[in-house]
């Protein structure tokens, strides 16, 4: 009988699912919330005995999760300045769970400029920069001729000419000169090269001495036109009375002799 | 100033200072002349009737 008891209290005692009849009471432990649960992980409870001070148990705490609600925009994004669109959560609605989104601005911010064809004498070149807010956007542009004055190519060529060796210099000491007059012509070539190709950023777009016709010129010319008319009108009936008035003596002359 | 406009300009003085000179000889010729000129009727100027 008494095997029997003893067997029958031994296997009430047994833990079930990991807790003793003894541990389930809740009484004598101490709950701590080991980790708390968030929209998107579980958490953890634990439970302390308070007799032996060691954790027997831990309790999953399922993760919060969210029912959003839509997208509301609560400041709208400009041409320079960001907004931002909220959403509220629908399952707590006694706590308050907001996700917030940043609403890009509509305007651009440039790159750097990325040189695709580099411009020529007679050829223009292209270049494009890209938005680096909103991909795909990308803005072209063409950079001009590389132009250089005719004054300044006078200049070029003079200048060229001037350091370039002379046949005299050359003839004076063939051996050592030659050498060093070649590397100088060849460097001052170079120079002037470079000083032409130096132009195409700063020259771009400046065009040559031409000036048009315009509103001056065409006074000029009219002042001009108008004084001569009015000299013709003045002095033509006294040009012809001087013609009139030497026929005369002329016939008067004849008439004596 | 261009060159097109300072030729244009000389050749504008050019004509304005030779007309004035031009104007004030033939002036002064003719004036003569016309100081010369003997007023006298038509019957007396010779064949006329």
């Amino acid at each position: 009988m008494c095997f029997l008891l003893t067997l029958f209290f031994s296997v009430n005692l047994m833990p079930s699912h990991g807790i003793s009849i003894e541990e389930n009471n809740k009484d004598r432990y101490d709950v701590k919330i080991e980790k708390p649960a968030t929209d998107k992980a579980d958490g953890s409870r634990i439970y302390i005995s308070r007799k032996t001070g060691k954790i027997v148990f831990r309790e999953v705490i399922p993760m919060t999760g969210h029912k959003w609600s839509a997208w509301k925009t609560a400041k709208k994004a400009t041409y320079s300045k960001d907004g931002y669109k909220v959403r509220y959560c629908l399952k707590h609605p006694h706590v308050k769970h907001v996700d917030k989104k940043v609403l890009i601005r509509t305007g651009p911010k440039w790159g750097k400029w990325i040189i695709d064809r580099n411009p020529t004498n007679n050829k223009d070149g292209l270049r494009h920069r890209e938005d680096l807010l909103h991909k795909g956007r990308r803005e072209y542009e063409i950079i001009p001729v590389i132009n250089i004055f005719p004054r300044e190519m006078n200049i070029l060529q003079k200048s060229n000419i001037e350091k370039r060796p002379s046949r005299k210099d050359i003839q004076s000491n063939p051996k050592t000169d030659s050498k060093e007059n070649t590397q100088e012509a060849s460097e001052a070539d170079s120079g002037a090269n470079s000083a032409g190709r130096g132009q195409d950023v700063t020259d771009v777009g400046v065009s040559s001495n031409h000036v048009p016709f315009g509103a001056a010129d065409a006074a000029i010319v009219l002042a001009n036109g108008t004084v001569a008319a009015f000299w013709w009108i003045l002095l033509l009936p006294l040009v012809k009375v001087m013609f009139w008035i030497a026929r005369k003596r002329r016939e008067a002359e004849e008439k004596s002799l | 100033m261009i060159m097109r406009r300072v030729i244009g300009i000389v050749i504008l003085l050019i004509l304005i200072v030779a007309g004035a000179v031009a104007y004030a000889v033939l002036y002064r010729k003719v004036k003569d002349v016309e100081s010369d000129l003997i007023i006298a009727e038509k019957k007396d100027i010779k064949g006329e009737k």
